[in-house]
C-alpha cells in the first residue's frame, strides 16, 4: 500500500514539473542547460550516423569492408566532407561567400524502406548565425528551410514535408505555381492557371520569397524536376508531381544559404 | 546498479531513435520496463528522458515527459486493479500507447512504423521477461 502510494507521488510530482518545464521551455531560460546537452550529444549523433549512413552506400561499401578500423573510417568522413565542399563551391549560380557548411545529425522520422525523411537535423545553431527560414541546399537544390533552432543544432523541414509551401517558377515555360509538400518524399506544383503550360522533365525552381533582411528563399534555387501534370479543363488550375533531384538519405553535408 | 544500466541502454536507445529511426523506442522500453518491474523509479526515469528527448528532438521541453508519464500513469492505475505483466495486456497497451505517440508527434507511415513498433516492444518484454526471472533465480 505504502509502495503504491508512493508511485502516485512521485507521478504527480514529476507532472507537475513537467507542466512547468513546458511552459518555462518556451522562454530562453533552460538554453544553457539545452546547449549543454546538445554540445555533448550531437557530436555523438553525427557520429553514428555518419557510420551508418556511410555503410548503406553503395559507393562506399566495398571501401568499408577494407576499412574496419575506426581511424579509416574517420579519415574517409573527411574526404568525403571535402568532396562534398568542393562539389559545392563549384556551383556558380550561388555565391560561395554565403554558404555554410553543416553535418546532418539526425533525421527524425525517417524509417529506412518505409518512411522518407520529413526534417533533418543539422549542427548548427544559434552560435553560427543560423535563423529560421534560412534555406538549406545541396549544390544549387534547396532541400528545406530552418524551422527550429536551438544553440547547436537547427530543424530542417524537407521541401517534401507536408507542412511545407512556398511558390515557384519552372525554368523553361515560366509557369508559375505553390510547392506543396506531401510527406514521404512526394511533392506537387499546384495552382498553376490553365493558360500556362507546364512540360514533362521541366525545372522547377523558387520564385524567392526574401524579407526586408534578405531573408527566406532566395530565387533560382532547384526544388525538382516534373514527372507528370494533372490538367483537367473543368478545373481553375493544373498541378504537377515532382521528383526531387537530390536524394537526402544519402547526404552527410548539406549547406546553410546566408546572405 | 540496474538503474544506471537501464538509463544508459535507454539513452542508447534515444540516440538511434533519434538519429536513425523514427519509431518509438524510448516509449516501447518505458512501457516494458513499468510492465514488468512495476517500480517508482520508473517514472523519474521517464521524466529525465523525456526531456532529454526533447531536447535532442528540438521540440518543446517537457512535451515528451508529459506524454510518458500519462502513459505510465494510465498503466500504474491498470495496475492496482489487474494483472499487467501479460501477453495480451502488453499487446493491447502498447499498440494504444504507440498509435497515440504516432499520431501526436510523427507523420506518414503510420501503419508500418506502429507494426513495427508493436513486434519490438514484443521482443523487448520477452527479453526484460527473461531478465527479470534471470536476475530473480540468481538472487
Amino acid at each position: 500500500m505504502q509502495r503504491k502510494e508512493s508511485v502516485w507521488i512521485a507521478l504527480a510530482f514529476c507532472f507537475l514539473l513537467s507542466i512547468i518545464i513546458f511552459f518555462l521551455g518556451k522562454t530562453s531560460l533552460f538554453s544553457v542547460l539545452t546547449g549543454i546537452v546538445d554540445a555533448v550529444l550531437f557530436p555523438t549523433e553525427a557520429i553514428i550516423y555518419n557510420i551508418v549512413i556511410a555503410s548503406t552506400n553503395t559507393r562506399y561499401t566495398s571501401l568499408m569492408n577494407d576499412n574496419l578500423q575506426l581511424q579509416i573510417i574517420k579519415d574517409k568522413e573527411i574526404v568525403n566532407e571535402n568532396a562534398a565542399l568542393r562539389d559545392q563551391f563549384q556551383t556558380t549560380s550561388l555565391q560561395s561567400t554565403v554558404l555554410m557548411p553543416a553535418t546532418i545529425i539526425g533525421m527524425p522520422s525517417f524509417l529506412p524502406g518505409v518512411a522518407f525523411p520529413e526534417k533533418i537535423i543539422i549542427d548548427k545553431g544559434i552560435f553560427d548565425a543560423v535563423h529560421i527560414g534560412d534555406p538549406v541546399v545541396y549544390r544549387n537544390a534547396l532541400l528545406g528551410q530552418i524551422d527550429k533552432v536551438s544553440e547547436h543544432a537547427s530543424s530542417v523541414l524537407l521541401t517534401t514535408n507536408t507542412s511545407s509551401s512556398f511558390t515557384a517558377d519552372t525554368l523553361h515555360t515560366n509557369a508559375m505555381g505553390v510547392i506543396k509538400g506531401l510527406g514521404n518524399g512526394q511533392m506537387i506544383l499546384d495552382n498553376v492557371v490553365l493558360s500556362e503550360a507546364l512540360q514533362k522533365n521541366d525545372t522547377v525552381v523558387t520564385r524567392g520569397s526574401q524579407n526586408t533582411n534578405r531573408q527566406g528563399l532566395p530565387p533560382g534555387l532547384v526544388i525538382g524536376k516534373i514527372v507528370s501534370i494533372e490538367r483537367n479543363p473543368s478545373s481553375l488550375f493544373q498541378k504537377a508531381e515532382l521528383v526531387n533531384i537530390v536524394d537526402v538519405q544519402k547526404l552527410h553535408e548539406v549547406f546553410i544559404l546566408k546572405e | 546498479m540496474f538503474i544506471f544500466f537501464l538509463l544508459i541502454f535507454l539513452v542508447c536507445l534515444l540516440l538511434v531513435q533519434t538519429t536513425l529511426i523514427a519509431l518509438p523506442l524510448v516509449l516501447e522500453s518505458l512501457i516494458v520496463v513499468a510492465v514488468v518491474f512495476q517500480k517508482e523509479w520508473i517514472i523519474f526515469i521517464a521524466f529525465c528522458i523525456g526531456l532529454l528527448q526533447d531536447m535532442m528532438l528540438l521540440q518543446n521541453l517537457g512535451q515528451s515527459s508529459l506524454f510518458f508519464l500519462f502513459t505510465l500513469g494510465i498503466l500504474f492505475l491498470y495496475s492496482r486493479k489487474f494483472e499487467v505483466n501479460t501477453i495480451p495486456f502488453v499487446f493491447f497497451f502498447s499498440l494504444f500507447a504507440i498509435s497515440t505517440d504516432l499520431l501526436l508527434f510523427s507523420r506518414g507511415s503510420f501503419l508500418p512504423k506502429l507494426l513495427l513498433a508493436t513486434f519490438t516492444t514484443f521482443v523487448m518484454f520477452f527479453f526484460c521477461n527473461f531478465l527479470s526471472h534471470f536476475f530473480l533465480k540468481k538472487t
